[in-house]
């Protein structure tokens, strides 16, 4: 456990320090520090609070946040689809609080308000959880009204990705196949029937599968990004050699993978993935070896919220998967965004702590019933 | 059994996410390695991307900053054949009224056309995605253009179409038509000083940047200041961005308004008495700053057209013999060697000099030099002259300017003729003093006279003042020669006296007088030359020239017009000195010369004194302009 987390830190920290690289060498030639300062300043921040969560926090006081912060989370959530002055519009979305000149995206701080309640209520309801209020229905309650909150901002990516998260840890928790399919397919059906009916939508699944084609139009940031990883090729163009960065909208933020491959080609990208995929065999291995029902949750979601978000990014910049608005953990640009994910691993780490400090509860329960490698036979 | 945390789930899942980082590994290799050849290739012709932005060209200003030249922004509206081909049709037909161009022109060039790929080494054949549909369209019609294409009815339900049709659609109205910059040369006071200004022709020329459509200056100061209007192009290219640098202002001396009085006057007495061409000329004596500098007939240098008669700047163009107006430099010089004197008498022969074979327009008998000029009597001039000799003669009139151009900047001046006194018959002596054997141009003579009337000295004719930045710094000055002393002051006094003597109620410029102020000046009736074989019959150059107030001098006025019709009366005390009259009058007024002259009814008089021509010749310039360098002539010795 203490090796799983020295590894998490040091994939997180790797992680965050590539990302300063690459802001530093996505910045305009004159002006060094544009992206470099503010993404300093969220690094330095989030590492703070980070240690704050890891360290100083008792893991109880965790389970007692979690109702306090989904109320907090909700309550930002509406404030920031009213429209006030301090509610930011951008690309027809109002997704983001402006304070001077500080964005902050509420629906980054319901992400981990949402993985702390699911994770309490699961726990505490594990022995019914294969029923279908306690099951379903409950969490739904639970879960419903944040999706819909980001799901009217809109930003589906957000909202999709959460979804699946949640869907992920209700799974773990033992909800049964029978009452999980149901919502789930009826679900997935109303987010078909959505895109089918908005052209705008239906116009980016289309160039998805024909990027090429529309590469004018709607397809042109998948088809610069296909052209900066092509450019890139194995070994890359170099550190601060990209030339496609400014060809290629979002170069900085949603899209910053794509830079990545053209610099340092195939093998860095490569590296980069490995990296994302160590630190979530860590965060796995947490949620297995979790001290209890909460920890194993709370890991869960947490390690799927980071793979999957960095799976699905570089997905869409590599043009696997439709045009999502979502950010490459660690690397992309924003402040806020790169808090939250440090907070994150915060937790994880927290958790992989409490493992370590008390032995795991029920334990001569579960030894008698069978050990972990057991169960799995 | 009580469930619990489901392990067995979480293992799949886990292995599931794995799974996916697997598969995107093996995704990136291909678009990565596989691929790299294609894209690498791509990247490079991105990089290629280059794109010129054109300079504005400079203004043309007067000397108070009205704008006679100027360049508009406008657009060179392009279209994307290769996009647009299905429907072409539907597009010339939108386009063809908003263009103002047949339907068939429009569809011509809408034509998709194969070229090879322009990149080097390669043989591509591609279809052209760039066609230049018009040039110089003005901003508010390009825009309506884009209204037009962006709401491009295709006469189909495009909620129903293919989506790739859709995109196509969509595609065509975003960038089926689009625009390049350009700038269009405008003149915002039409004709005024068009032989002076020039114009422009657009034409593509091929720049380190790029092929450029751009202005270049074909005529006037358009063409001599060409490169200093004509600014620096910018570009964008991949690896950075140079702004455009806008060309210099050029600030002439030129006054719009007294321009204006000029050429308004001349047309107007040119409708009277229809000659070939007229001709005007305003200068501050003290100086030499060109005030006006008028030529009929005028065009319009927004569209020249091909009356090539009109683009003559006759000013500096016209070399013709300058008649008796001559007279007051050759007695000038006379003077100035004291051959003669204005009291002493002369026999005019009554009308016919034998010895000369030279004849008078009047008859008369013996004259003092002051009624010789003032009647304007070739016999007496050409009598008292003749004392200086061939070689004072010669020497004198080359100090005054004549048979050298006077370099001013602007292309196609004459020099005029004076040949030196060794291919001189014996006749010539005496027909130079009375302004035939002799050509000269308008601006020759008009600076001949300003040198009268700034006490001897001639100082050189300056046109342009100086080139501004667009923040209105000088950038350049145009020196010009030093002044030169070519009489002695007393003798430019007594000169004006006998030119007052002209303007007289005895004298043959009698309507030339104006009210307020003594005008001094000089008729001129030449017959045209008609190259060796004499004279045209009945082709005469009409001129007067003066300046006023006399004795203080502020401006010099020249108004010549040549080959007006006989029946309206053409000689220069008929013809020439009320249009001179006229112009002086208003010119005055406008300056607010101060009168010198007491009529029965006072007029209105100056705010003070010190608000003269001179003065506020210095001050007038733009605010923050330095002023023009002061008169040097009085530093003379």
């Amino acid at each position: 456990m203490r090796a799983a987390s020295t590894l998490l830190a040091i994939c997180v920290l790797a992680l965050t320090a590539f990302g300063l690289v690459m802001q530093y060498s996505v910045s305009p030639p004159d002006q060094s520090w544009r992206f470099l300062s503010r993404q300093l300043l969220g690094a330095g921040l989030g590492m703070t609070l980070a240690g704050v969560l890891a360290f100083g926090v008792p893991y109880t006081w965790l389970e007692r946040l979690a109702w306090v912060a989904l109320a907090l989370a909700v309550l930002l959530l509406v404030l920031v689809l009213l429209p006030l002055p301090f509610c930011h519009r951008a690309n027809g979305a109002q997704r983001w609080f402006r304070f001077g000149g500080v964005q902050f995206q509420p629906s980054d701080l319901a992400k981990l308000a949402l993985l702390l309640a699911l994770a309490r209520y699961a726990a505490r309801a594990r022995s019914a959880m294969y029923t279908f209020t306690r099951g379903v229905l409950i969490p739904g309650l639970i879960i419903g009204p944040v999706l819909v909150l980001i799901f009217l901002e809109p930003d589906w990516g957000t909202a999709l990705m959460l979804g699946g998260v949640c869907a992920g840890v209700l799974l773990v928790a033992g909800v049964r196949w029978r009452y999980f399919l149901p919502p789930l397919v009826a679900g997935l059906a109303l987010v078909t029937a959505l895109v089918a009916y908005d052209p705008t939508r239906f116009d980016r699944i289309y160039s998805w599968l024909h990027v090429e084609e529309t590469r004018q139009d709607t397809g042109h940031q998948v088809w610069q990004s296909w052209i900066a990883l092509g450019a890139g090729g194995l070994t890359g163009v170099g550190l601060d050699r990209s030339t496609q960065k400014r060809l290629l909208p979002e170069y900085h933020t949603d899209f910053i993978f794509a830079i990545v491959g053209e610099e340092f080609g195939y093998l860095g990208v490569g590296v980069l993935i490995l990296t994302y995929l160590t630190l979530f065999g860590c965060g796995w291995y947490i949620a297995w070896r979790a001290p209890d029902a909460f920890g194993t949750y709370l890991a869960t979601g947490l390690t799927f919220l980071i793979s999957l978000q960095a799976v699905f990014n570089m997905a869409v910049v590599s043009g696997a998967l439709p045009n999502k608005g979502l950010s490459l953990p660690f690397v992309s640009y924003g402040g806020t965004n790169l808090m939250i994910l440090l907070m994150a691993a915060g937790l994880l780490l927290r958790v992989a702590r409490a493992a370590v400090e008390r032995p795991r509860e029920e334990l001569a329960v579960l030894a008698l019933d069978s050990t972990p490698e057991t169960r799995m036979a | 059994m009580i469930p619990r945390v489901q392990y067995r789930r979480l293992l799949a899942l886990g292995l599931a996410v794995v799974l996916a980082h697997a598969g995107l590994l093996g995704w990136l290799f291909y678009r990565q390695v596989v691929q790299h050849g294609r894209f690498a290739a791509l990247a490079r012709e991105n990089m290629n991307f280059k794109r010129v932005h054109p300079a504005r060209r400079g203004n043309i200003l007067d000397r108070r900053g009205v704008v006679l030249a100027t360049s508009v922004p406008v657009k060179t509206v392009c279209a994307d054949p290769a996009l647009l081909a299905p429907y072409r049709g539907l597009v010339a037909r939108t386009l063809a009224p908003l263009l103002e161009l047949p339907e068939e022109v429009l569809l011509a060039r809408l034509e998709p056309r194969l070229m090879t790929r322009p990149a080097p080494g390669s043989n591509l054949v591609v279809t052209s995605r760039y066609a230049v549909l018009k040039h110089k369209v003005p901003l508010d019609r390009w825009q309506t253009i884009t209204q037009a294409i962006g709401q491009l009815n295709f006469g189909v339900d495009e909620k129903r179409v293919r989506s790739s049709e859709r995109e196509r659609l969509k595609g065509i109205r975003a960038r089926g038509i689009f625009a390049r910059d350009d700038y269009q040369r405008q003149y915002p006071n039409g004709s005024l000083a068009a032989q002076v200004l020039g114009f422009v022709t657009s034409g593509e020329s091929a720049k380190d940047e790029g092929p450029v459509f751009e202005d270049h200056g074909v005529m006037g100061l358009e063409e001599m200041f060409d490169d200093r209007l004509n600014g620096t192009h910018g570009w964008t290219t991949r690896f950075g961005h140079e702004p455009p640098k806008p060309g210099l202002d050029l600030v002439l001396t030129l006054d719009a308004s007294i321009q204006y009085i000029v050429e308004s006057e001349l047309a107007r007495a040119a409708e009277q008495c229809q000659p070939t061409g007229a001709v005007g000329v305003v200068l501050v004596p003290q100086t030499g700053e060109l005030l006006a500098l008028a030529s009929w007939p005028a065009f319009d240098p927004a569209r020249p057209g091909t009356n090539h008669a009109a683009f003559r700047n006759r000013a500096i163009m016209d070399q013709l013999e300058p008649g008796s107006t001559f007279k007051g430099v050759s007695l000038a010089l006379a003077l100035e060697h004291g051959v003669l004197s204005l009291e002493e008498t002369v026999d005019c022969e009554h009308g016919y000099w034998r010895e000369a074979r030279l004849r008078d327009a009047h008859p008369y008998g013996v004259l003092n030099f002051l009624q010789v000029i003032a009647k304007s009597s070739n016999i007496g001039a050409s009598k008292g002259v003749r004392r200086l000799g061939p070689e004072r003669l010669y020497q004198g009139l080359r100090d005054f300017g004549f048979g050298a151009p006077t370099l001013i900047p602007l292309r196609g001046e004459m020099p005029g003729v004076l040949h030196p006194p060794r291919a001189w018959d014996g006749l010539t002596i005496t027909r130079l003093p009375i302004g035939q054997s002799i050509s000269a141009t308008p601006l020759q003579m008009a600076l001949a006279y300003a040198a009268l009337a700034n006490g001897g000295v001639r100082v050189p004719p300056r046109l342009v003042s100086h080139l501004a930045d667009a923040s209105g710094a000088v950038v350049a000055h145009y020196p010009v020669e030093p002044p030169r002393r070519v009489v002695r002051e007393a003798v430019a006094a007594e000169m004006t006296r006998a030119l007052k003597a002209v303007v007289s109620p005895d004298g043959t410029g009698k309507r030339a007088r104006l009210d307020h102020y003594t005008v001094a000046g000089k008729t001129g009736t030449a017959q045209v030359s008609a190259g060796a074989t004499g004279y045209k019959p009945g082709k005469y150059y009409s001129s007067f020239v003066g300046y006023l107030p006399a004795d203080r001098p502020e401006v010099c006025i020249l108004v010549g017009f040549l080959e007006p019709s006989l029946r309206t009366g053409y000689e220069g005390g008929v013809l020439a000195a009320p249009v001179f009259a006229a112009i002086a009058h208003r010119v005055a007024a406008y300056l607010r010369i101060e009168p010198d002259l007491r009529p029965d009814e006072p007029g209105p008089t100056p705010e003070s004194p010190a608000d003269t021509l001179l003065t506020r010749s210095l001050a007038w310039q733009r605010g923050g302009l330095r002023p023009l360098p002061p008169p040097r002539a009085k530093a003379l010795p």
